[in-house]
């Protein structure tokens, strides 16, 4: 197994998370893209950390803390999904059309 | 060529072996399971107890705040892994207060979710 | 050790009090307690900061957290914004009810984190600090009376931000791969070679499009005029001033990693200023209300700021963090008019703001003073932070961008003088007197002394600028 293949795995998952931040329809398979692409971003210091700077713990501990920060960004984002779902009644982002933007 | 059984030989075989054992129990009813098709077919449950009413319905919203919390204070835990890896390398107070600042933190986020009343059933 | 600890002091401050506030929202479970105490705790934060103004060195770990000129001088502003809007959230009436007590913790949190990362010098802690402010203002935005727009807004920001905060995350993961380290100096001190690689330049081109995210520049814009129009006052008064100066905060220090001769670089930055301007001030002009013309506003100062870091020269860097800064002061005049007009949270549009200068002429003067310095207007500060933004281009032989941003300028003071006009010109259907609660005149007062401050003696705004300049390594 080769540095590239990693690089090469991280970034389809990049790439599947940044099409379902742009293509998909409904919020949650927004955030699914979002935590996709943390996914691959932390993939991607895992194998840098293991083949070119080679320290045993700098990959590790930057994993650790994404994770946390995804588990904190989902929360916040799943709870204001609810609140969109309870005065909407729907999440699909084609209703979300009361604002211009 | 020598057959030799590598590492990675063993992971594509395990691979395979997963596909394989996925795949079994969607091809081979397919094959072998009678094509008939009755009123009840199309039911949740084909055998058992009638289903009442539709399945969709809406889960009650504090499902979703016990998710929430649940999804935050499970992932802090990962925070005390590094922790566990040096526990036994000898014993400096600054440690223990670094471990109950952090600790601390999360209970008060426990009582704040109390406080607020998250965890009366609505 | 007790020495470099204090050097920790304003962060510090800011978090205890945010925890202290948390827990007198716990206990008291009464808004006005939760108020006083983030009010008592602001302060101690612009005390804090004032005092630690010129403290240097290194608290933590070598290398992960800088205290040097650049970031005292972003944390003052900041703890300044801090209790500007803090002030301006005393009646929080656009609030929804339930969330009214614990809304100034968040205002804490987000300046807590927002300090904290204009000091980091690690890529990992930087990331940290920027989601922690990030989660806080997702919050602030969501907590509308209106909980239609308002959550429509705030859903369309936590997925942008979200979306931006990891494509920051994916270009650091490829300036680590390329460089080996995660501190900025280590980065910067790698070799040309490395440093000219096309990996770490896609690195550094991820990295920033997540931070222009922050700064609202223009591809990366869309969450603004909807977040700005459907969030509470209060929320976007933080959003539109503090989070921009921690955001031209940190764009300067990574851009000082990069190598000055990148034309790629350079011209990138150069057409991303460019069509900022042009696209916030011509979609400025055909607003109605008057946050989401604000919002267009913040696009167009997005790109004027970007012509001084764009130079990444010293006098270029140090225009940019003087326009930031002036920038705050300038912003927060305004949004105190919206907060003050808009009770309850109703929206603010040019009807709102007729007769207002004999509703409440001191509302009337600042909205003519935040304007005008945000239009550029001679005794006005920002006419300053022009006049050096456009003087640092010329130095480096930007002749055709001052051009065009001088164009801009032109047309920016047209949408600006309509608002002053439907303020100072048409009559309101009644006279009647606009009270405006003593915290938020105190915090309009505070605002336009700032204002006229810089504006009448920029000099020694500039020499802290371009000593932050010299912190941070500018060339």
């Amino acid at each position: 197994m080769t540095l590239e293949i990693w690089l090469l795995f991280a970034a389809v998952l990049f790439a599947f998370g940044i099409y379902a931040v742009v293509a998909r329809r409904n919020l949650i398979a927004v955030l699914i893209g979002v935590e996709l692409m943390l996914n691959a971003a932390s993939l991607n210091f895992m194998a840098f950390n293991r083949f070119v700077a080679t320290d045993p713990a700098t990959g590790q501990i930057i994993v650790l803390f994404i994770m946390g920060l995804a588990a904190a960004e989902v929360a916040i984002a799943l709870s204001i999904v609810v609140q969109v779902f309870r005065s909407r009644g729907g999440i699909r982002t084609d209703d979300l059309n009361e604002l211009k933007g | 060529m020598e057959a030799t059984i590598g590492p990675y030989q063993l992971l594509i075989g395990f691979l395979l072996l997963g596909i394989v054992l996925g795949a079994a129990p969607l091809i081979i009813p397919r094959l072998i399971s009678p094509r008939y098709s009755g009123a009840k077919t199309d039911e949740t449950y084909e055998c058992g107890v009638d289903t009442i009413g539709s399945s969709w319905i809406r889960f009650s919203v504090s499902f979703y705040l016990f998710a929430l919390i649940f999804v935050a204070f499970e992932v802090d835990v990962l925070y005390l892994f590094p922790i566990a890896v040096v526990y036994d390398q000898g014993f400096e107070w600054r440690d223990l207060v670094e471990v109950t600042m952090f600790l601390g933190i999360l209970t008060l986020g426990i009582f704040y979710a109390w406080r607020r009343g998250v965890f009366e059933w609505r | 050790m007790p020495a470099d600890f204090l050097n920790f002091l304003p962060e510090a401050t800011t978090l205890i009090a945010a925890l202290f506030a948390l827990v007198v929202a716990m206990v008291a479970n009464n808004g006005r307690a939760t108020w006083w105490t983030s009010l008592v705790g602001a302060v101690a934060v612009v005390v804090t900061s004032a005092m630690g103004l010129s403290s240097q060195g290194e608290p933590f770990f070598p290398g992960i957290y800088q205290v040097d000129a650049f970031s005292q001088l972003m944390k003052i502003a900041l703890a300044i914004g801090l209790l500007v809007v803090t002030l301006l959230a005393s009646r929080r009436d656009g609030i929804r009810q339930v969330a009214r007590g614990d809304y100034p913790v968040f205002l804490l949190l987000a300046t807590a984190g927002m300090m904290i990362l204009v000091s980091a010098t690690e890529m990992l802690t930087l990331f940290v600090a920027l989601e922690m402010s990030a989660y806080a203002l997702y919050v602030l935005a969501a907590l509308g009376k209106r909980a239609d727009r308002g959550s429509e807004a705030a859903a369309k920001y936590v997925v942008f931000g979200g979306a931006a905060s990891a494509v920051s995350l994916y270009g650091m993961s490829l300036i680590y791969g390329t460089t080996g380290t995660t501190y900025l100096a280590a980065i910067a001190a790698a070799p040309a070679a490395v440093m000219s690689s096309p990996m770490f330049m896609v690195g550094l081109f991820l990295l920033l499009a997540g931070l222009f995210f922050k700064l609202a520049v223009f591809p990366f814009h869309s969450w603004a005029p909807d977040v700005y129009e459907a969030a509470p006052h209060e929320s976007v008064a933080f959003i539109a001033t503090a989070s921009k100066v921690a955001a031209v905060g940190v764009i300067a220090r990574v851009l000082c990693l990069a190598v000055p001769d990148s034309e790629v670089l350079i011209t990138t930055l150069l057409i991303l200023c460019v069509v900022s301007m042009t696209f916030g001030n011509l979609a400025a002009i055909a607003q109605r209300d008057i946050k989401r013309l604000l919002a267009y506003s913040t696009i167009a100062h997005a790109g004027y700021i970007l012509i001084g870091l764009l130079t990444l020269s010293h006098t270029g860097m140090s225009a940019a963090i003087f326009y930031g800064v002036i920038y705050l002061a300038m912003g927060l005049c305004a949004f105190t008019v919206v907060c003050a007009l808009g009770a309850d949270g109703a929206p603010v549009t040019f009807d709102s703001l007729a007769g207002l200068h004999k509703r409440s002429p001191f509302l009337g003067a600042l909205l003519l003073v935040g304007l005008f310095g945000l239009a550029g207007i001679p005794p006005t500060p920002g006419f300053a932070g022009k006049w050096f933004l456009f003087a640092a281009a010329l130095e480096q032989g930007h002749f055709w961008l001052v051009l065009i941003a001088a164009i801009n300028a032109t047309i920016s003071l047209y949408y600006y003088l309509i608002v002053v006009k439907a303020a100072y010109t048409t009559e309101a259907a009644d006279e009647e007197a606009l009270v405006a609660p003593t915290a938020v005149l105190a915090a309009g007062g505070l605002s336009m002394a700032l204002v006229v401050y810089f504006g009448l003696f920029p000099g020694e705004l500039w020499t802290m600028a371009e000593a932050a300049a010299t912190a941070i390594g500018a060339r």
